[in-house]
């Protein structure tokens, strides 16, 4: 269910911290890298990643490489990819289900999709494609949602299964992004967490959101990555990991970057409760096997 | 409502105007493309479509801010915030962005700067492109690959004969920028940086010159400013002009230097530095 060399709790690389994390004896055992901060070879920033990779297993994880996107395959991009990847040796190279550029114009924003046949057909040929390009596995993760298309014809759990099962892709769930869309979008988070294969999951992001003012004196749950992980992700996570097992997971922190330190703890707490859980539902005697949860124990809205 | 016309109206929404619920309604085209996306979207109890669509619009604009204002430090302190982000605003419409790299969303700032001038009411701040300029170049400068490797090949330049050196052509490290301007833009932006602490008042006719971007052996990211003959060296090597031309050039336009004497001073610094990494004839 895991990778063989992804072992509990990883942080994000943000460069502010390369001294910190060759220097100091914290105990995070991999890291994972912005996959665009580094696709300059013998930048300073490959370097980076190319020292960091010496010591640590590492991850790469991308947001352009826009999947989702009805233009071609950005062949630049997907040749800087496979030179970073044969020149660092991921252990996992994900990327999101979302676009994020259109006939050549990028938002830079994960930007949704509408979960149907079409979008269902065209994403099994990118994610087909973009493995055969670089020789791998891809990982996909799960976006936080604002909105969700009237003309989808299956929940975004029911897509993601299509989509593993067809293009042969992992997946990368981020529990915050569930909690966000479950909450924002009004879905059952613990139905999501059971339609999915638990055999395909590789990896696990947590990370903070901010609580925004929506119209009319509501509220919406919008994903800036600039905060600690929130009790209700915590409490999720903690339901994921013990229907899942022990799968790699990563603290996330991109905005209002804290000093390491802070990360360590944060690690720290993630991998407390990592423990925690699954060493509950050893005692329970269902070891990874799936257990059924009580839908009234956990509410996400 | 295919895919490809989903995105195509949904990317037009996230460099255009901020949406409101009235753009729900025919407003021309955009209007009517805005509506009919609205159309598609679900509404949920914390937003209209309209709303919604505004939450990624919003979310994306202050990406490409945040990106620009990364680059461009010190035009925002220049200008002030708000000012900045009205610059950013126009910017983005003529030129959003075309590559995966954000990093390369301000290729074109400073000449839309320059172009834009009047439009734009920065016409008495007439140093703001240069400096923008400088800004781009330094920031263009920090994310190039490194090549040090380069610089063994140096040390076969002492052993080339004297009768063949004329013919020799250097080649610049791509860690280099050159920025010419007839405004004192060196100290403009030192003046502007976290750590300045010259407070003195900059009286921007009081001449520029050419201020020079590199990388050093070292790795670290240098500005100086740079005197007429460096300027006038670095431009004759980026037109690739040969050693015996170079030379040549310079005993027609020195006053005060010869070019031999200009080759014992500027070739070893600029070799020492880094910014030449290599030779070939």
């Amino acid at each position: 269910m895991s990778n063989s060399n992804l072992k509990g709790v990883g942080v994000g690389f943000r460069d502010r911290h390369f001294d910190d994390i060759l220097e100091q004896d914290h105990g995070i055992k991999w890291f994972e890298l912005l996959t665009e901060n580094h696709l300059t070879v013998d930048s300073i920033a490959f370097y980076q990643a190319e020292k960091i990779r010496e010591d640590f297993p590492v991850t790469l994880h991308g947001v352009g490489m826009s999947l989702g996107s009805t233009d071609p395959l950005n062949q630049d991009y997907m040749k800087k990819l496979k030179v970073l990847i044969s020149r660092i040796q991921p252990e996992l190279v994900s990327d999101h289900l979302a676009w994020v550029s259109h006939e050549g114009v990028y938002g830079h924003e994960l930007l949704p999709l509408p979960y149907n046949e079409e979008t269902l057909q065209h994403l099994v040929c990118r994610i087909s494609q973009a493995q055969e390009l670089l020789g791998r596995t891809l990982v996909i993760e799960n976006p936080s949602s604002y909105l969700s298309f009237a003309h989808s014809e299956m929940s975004e759990a029911e897509f993601l299964t299509q989509l593993v099962k067809m293009s042969g892709c992992d997946l990368l769930l981020d529990i915050n992004n569930l909690y966000i869309s479950a909450t924002n979008l009004g879905f059952d988070a613990l139905d999501y967490l059971q339609a999915l294969d638990a055999n395909k999951i590789k990896q696990i992001h947590l990370a903070g959101y901010d609580v925004q003012a929506g119209g009319e004196g509501t509220q919406f749950l919008f994903d800036t990555h600039g905060f600690p992980v929130r009790e209700p992700v915590w409490q999720l996570y903690e339901k994921a990991v013990s229907l899942y097992g022990r799968i790699p997971t990563l603290i996330e922190w991109d905005t209002d970057i804290p000093a390491f330190n802070t990360l360590v703890q944060e690690a720290e707490r993630a991998q407390n409760r990592l423990d925690s859980a699954t060493r509950t539902e050893l005692l329970e005697g269902h070891g990874a096997k799936r257990r059924e949860i009580e839908k009234n124990e956990f509410r996400v809205a | 409502m295919k895919l490809a016309e989903l995105q195509k109206q949904m990317l037009d929404c996230l460099y255009g105007e901020k949406i409101t619920s009235s753009h729900t309604g025919s407003q021309g085209s955009v209007g009517s493309q805005r509506s009919r996306l609205s159309e598609l979207i679900a509404p949920t109890p914390y937003g209209s479509s309209a709303e919604l669509l505004e939450i990624y619009r919003g979310s994306a604009q202050a990406g490409l801010q945040s990106a620009l204002s990364d680059i461009f430090p010190v035009c925002e302190r220049l200008v002030g915030r708000r000012f900045f982000l009205g610059l950013v605003s126009h910017y983005l419409k003529v030129h959003p962005s075309q590559s995966f790299d954000i990093g390369e969303l301000g290729a074109c700032f400073p000449q839309f700067l320059k172009e834009n001038a009047l439009q734009l009411n920065i016409e008495e701040l007439p140093y703001l492109g240069d400096v923008t300029q400088l800004e781009l170049c330094w920031h263009q400068v920090q994310d190039q690959s490194l090549e040090s490797a380069a610089v063994n090949n140096l040390q076969a330049l002492s052993e080339v004969d004297e009768d063949q050196q004329a013919a020799i052509r250097f080649t610049l490290s791509a860690s280099t920028r050159l920025v010419n301007s007839i405004y004192p833009i060196f100290r403009i932006w030192q003046a502007n940086q976290q750590s300045a602490t010259d407070t003195d008042d900059i009286n921007v006719m009081e001449g520029g010159g050419a201020v020079f971007i590199w990388r050093d052996l070292l790795f670290k990211l240098r500005m100086e400013s740079v005197s007429e003959t460096v300027s006038s060296w670095m431009q004759a090597l980026q037109q690739n002009l040969t050693l015996g031309e170079i030379e040549l050039m310079h005993n027609d336009n020195s006053i005060n230097q010869n070019a031999s004497d200009q080759i014992e001073q500027v070739l070893p610094w600029l070799m020492q530095q880094g910014i030449i990494d290599g030779f070939y004839f």
